[in-house]
């Protein structure tokens, strides 16, 4: 088959634009409410088909955070082929956060002489750097910071704790408690870039089950000036929230930051 | 002084030609276009059924990864699991939006069938269009209109040639 030049760099584009083609990740909790102490079990995976797990992710980097920010040991971690999971045991009460954000992933895109399309290359910055050819021209890096995330409270409800990072893409918990929400009154979150707040960023919610329907059911907002979106929740269930930015970032030895966010919430009917 | 002849011959063909089970399909399907941040192209699936809704005959099948195969749910459940892929002048790789022409030659003894028209996307969504029609030599068009993930399909049978 032959491929117009156009279509070839249309390709190279998808293949490489790690905004949009980024399996999403997701934790997902037995409980999300406990009005007793007891063991949660937590599933951690990669997987478009929400919520049915399907490539596990490793559990390297994943930090449970308890009301008073403590960090709790993952009991019996697996890291399985389609999921891994852990136990935590949730005796604190209050809210826990869930969350890995991890290394960045870096991506590269240069050229050599006497071939006419760019190459491309994905790893640590360290290791694209080794592993650039010395005839390479154009060089282009980029950037990729995940947040994933998911709360749940013991008791009541409480602001949960943080680890000080605010770089990246975040949630900033405002007027609406992740624990306590209810199909019979809208959500109002916030999200910050390196902790300012973050106008015009599209984030979408899609609640579970998409095997058993035609369509996606994706709702997407906009932030608006303070970098807060109001969200209705169609139905009780478990829903997906996922945002993404892609940033250019001038001249420097990284032209483009990428950011993902995805935050595992529950929705109860009233 | 040929004449009769010729018009005995005419005569016994066009009988012929009518009482036969040839017929040419085509199907004239448009994949849409559409502004979505994640884009992959859909699986499709194309096939007759009876009237016991049997699949009698596959006319396109654009697939890639074999895992998603059964997200063309209707098509695998109704004989896409029994399948041996590839099949030689149906399957192949999926295709980007635009309108496309499947054309088939099939032996089709007259009565009631459906074509159907079946396709999902990865992070999108599913349609399905069912177009019954019944069969007893006449040509014949209709067309269904998608909503989602296909746009309009075409479907024309015409008395096929005599093998």
């Amino acid at each position: 088959m032959k491929l117009s030049r156009t279509t070839l760099a249309l390709l190279i584009l998808m293949l490489f634009s790690p905004l949009s083609l980024a399996h999403k990740r997701w934790f997902m909790p037995t409980d999300f409410v406990l009005s007793e102490p007891e063991t949660v079990t937590v599933d951690f995976t990669a997987s478009n088909n929400i919520f049915f797990v399907d490539a596990g992710m490793p559990l390297a980097g994943v930090t449970v955070l308890s009301p008073t920010a403590t960090v709790i040991p993952l009991l019996k971690p697996q890291e399985g082929v389609r999921r891994s999971s852990f136990d935590i045991q949730v005796s604190e009460p209050g809210t826990y956060r869930i969350s890995v954000s991890g290394a960045p992933l870096y991506f590269v895109s240069y050229k050599v002489p006497g071939k006419h399309e760019a190459q491309h290359d994905r790893g640590t910055l360290a290791g694209l750097k080794a592993d650039l050819p010395t005839q390479a021209t154009e060089i282009a890096f980029a950037e990729s910071q995940s947040l994933i995330e998911t709360f749940l409270t013991l008791g009541n409800t409480t602001m949960p704790a943080n680890d000080g990072d605010n770089s990246g893409l975040r949630m900033a918990l405002k007027d609406t408690h992740p624990n306590a929400l209810c199909t019979d009154e809208p959500a109002r979150f916030a999200f910050t870039l390196d902790g300012k707040p973050l106008p015009g960023l599209t984030v979408s919610v899609q609640p579970e089950d998409s095997r058993y329907r035609d369509v996606q059911g994706v709702n997407e907002l906009v932030t608006d000036n303070e970098g807060t979106v109001e969200i209705s929740w169609p139905t009780a269930g478990r829903y997906l929230l996922e945002a993404g930015l892609e940033q250019d970032v001038g001249d420097g030895e990284i032209r483009k930051r990428y950011y993902n966010y995805f935050l595992t919430l529950e929705v109860l009917a009233p | 002084m040929t004449k009769p002849k010729n018009l005995c011959l005419g005569l016994a063909l066009s009988l012929l030609a009518v009482s036969s089970n040839a017929a040419d399909l085509t199907v004239e399907l448009a994949i849409p276009a559409l502004q979505t941040a994640e884009y992959h192209r859909p699986y499709i699936a194309v096939w007759v059924e009876n009237a016991q809704r049997q699949p009698i005959s596959q006319l396109a099948l654009w697939l890639e990864q074999e895992k998603w195969h059964r997200d063309l749910r209707s098509w695998w459940r109704r004989g896409g699991s029994k399948l041996a892929l590839p099949i030689d002048g149906v399957s192949g790789a999926t295709r980007k939006p635009g309108h496309y022409t499947i054309a088939s030659q099939s032996e089709l003894p007259a009565g009631d069938y459906t074509l159907n028209v079946e396709a999902v996307r990865e992070v999108g969504g599913r349609e399905h269009l069912r177009i019954p029609f019944n069969w007893s030599g006449q040509g014949l068009q209709e067309t269904a209109q998608g909503q989602s993930e296909l746009g309009q399909i075409t479907f024309t049978l015409e008395p096929g040639e005599q093998p």
